[in-house]
């Protein structure tokens, strides 16, 4: 009986551990909302490049007659400027150790194509959102897809260098 | 006399259809002029700021048509950015600011798409932009979040896009960038600000504008801490409006406040472009 009691006891301490693991944790006066817990969907990128068979599944001059005619996320400027500088497929690894640790959401061996943009290429953020020019870009691109995966800043115009944000 | 009040008459129809066939014409015509180079592009948001910490950002938005053909010069967007102004590694960075924002973005010849995108603390790749997906339906009610991750050393940002049913779920972190293993890791930024609404780019002519249909942001809510063991985002709505910023296009206003009576958590905010 005693062994019992002792049981039960045990069973209702583990469980009040269990149910209140979030009150723990709760600030006076705010709402919890539970994080999604389920596996998600690996990135898929939007339709970009045609895939042809082979070891090279698109060229440099693919890469840029698309950078030329789509634009780059939150960028401005003349397509027509852009040229597409290198082409290389490496792995989302790589993409990490290039980009300053920056997280693709891939795995870490896929087969990615990294593609190095000259512009100038104007990017900006949230209001009031003045363009920042940029000599360089990148732009992602999933080496078996050919699907955009990514893009972003490189280096920073030297005609908008010392504070001053706005392009010339 | 009856003869001058049937010309009078006649007249005014004209002057009548005159005016209506302007107005089409005018509505046709006109454009917009929302970021080349030289200029800003425009916006429809709300922007809340406080002097402590928000610690994450939260909003639901209902996915519209949108359009960006090709020739629109640039893209359409509904989205929510955690903002950071004024920490030094951020007030140096490239754009003199840090943010994550998460949205759905139509960019020039392209389809609606998932996105999330950072501009860290640090110089040269400081912008990144991670493209996700093609959007759920038109109707869908998707939920954005950006919260701050308190389990890891420095704080990374997770991002997540997902529907009720969790059948769509993105996430994405963002990472502290590294200073090219010459040192340790830039601290990470601390928003003070939040933006929920639109951003237009691009000075197209009349035939190439994009297009956005109404689109609702509710559940404006904020984290009051940063994410731990416990895997909950804590979080405070919105209780009363923050500055409206409307470029007309993008139009955006409150269409419920927050804090009033019967309204959604977080009140209604909506905008659309560009007609």
């Amino acid at each position: 009986m005693s062994r019992q009691i002792v049981l039960i006891s045990l069973v209702a301490l583990l469980a009040g551990g269990t149910a209140c693991d979030s009150c723990r944790h709760a600030p006076v006066g705010a709402v919890q909302l539970k994080l999604p817990t389920e596996t998600p969907q690996r990135p898929q990128g939007m339709k970009a490049l045609d895939v042809k068979p082979g070891a090279e599944p698109f060229s440099q001059a693919d890469v840029t007659q698309y950078v030329q005619t789509h634009r780059l996320a939150k960028s401005v400027g003349d397509l027509s400027q852009l040229q597409v500088e290198s082409l290389q497929f490496i792995t989302a690894r790589e993409v990490s150790g290039r980009l300053q640790n920056v997280s693709t959401g891939l795995p870490d061996d896929q087969r990615v194509a990294f593609a190095v943009i000259k512009g100038p290429l104007y990017f900006s953020g949230p209001a009031p959102g003045k363009p920042v020019a940029f000599e360089r870009a990148y732009a992602l691109f999933d080496a078996q897809t050919g699907n955009l995966l990514m893009s972003g800043t490189l280096e920073r115009g030297k005609a908008s260098t010392g504070g001053d944000n706005q392009p010339k | 006399m009856s003869i001058q009040i049937r010309f009078g008459s006649r007249v005014l129809q004209l002057v009548v259809l005159g005016f209506l066939l302007g107005a089409a014409a005018h509505a046709q015509t006109t454009t917009y002029s929302c970021g080349n180079p030289q200029s800003g592009h425009c916006y429809g948001v709300n922007s809340w700021t406080q002097s402590g910490e928000y610690f994450g950002a939260y909003t639901d938005i209902a996915q519209v048509a949108m359009s960006c053909p090709s020739g629109c010069g640039g893209f359409v967007d509904d989205e929510i950015w955690l903002i950071d102004r004024s920490s030094s590694n951020c007030t140096t960075n490239d754009f003199q600011m840090c943010w994550v924002e998460a949205g759905t973005i139509e960019s020039e010849g392209s389809n609606p798409t998932y996105f999330w995108a950072d501009a860290r603390p640090g110089t040269g790749n400081t912008f990144n932009a991670h493209y996700l997906g093609g959007t759920d339906p038109v109707g869908t009610v998707d939920h954005y979040m950006i919260v701050k991750d308190g389990r890891s050393s420095p704080n990374n940002y997770l991002i997540f896009i997902y529907d009720d049913s969790h059948s769509t779920l993105y996430n994405g972190t963002s990472s502290v960038a590294g200073t090219g293993g010459c040192g340790s890791a830039l601290p990470q930024m601390a928003g003070t600000e939040i933006d929920i609404g639109q951003e237009l780019a691009g000075s197209p002519s009349a035939a190439n504008k994009a297009s956005a249909a109404s689109a609702n942001f509710t559940r404006n809510i904020w984290a009051v801490q940063a994410l731990d063991s416990s895997y909950t985002f804590w979080y405070n709505a919105q209780t009363a409006a923050g500055g409206v910023r409307s470029d007309n296009p993008p139009t955006a206003s409150w269409t419920i406040n927050p804090g009033s009576s019967g309204a959604p958590e977080g009140g209604q905010f909506t905008t659309r472009c560009c007609s």
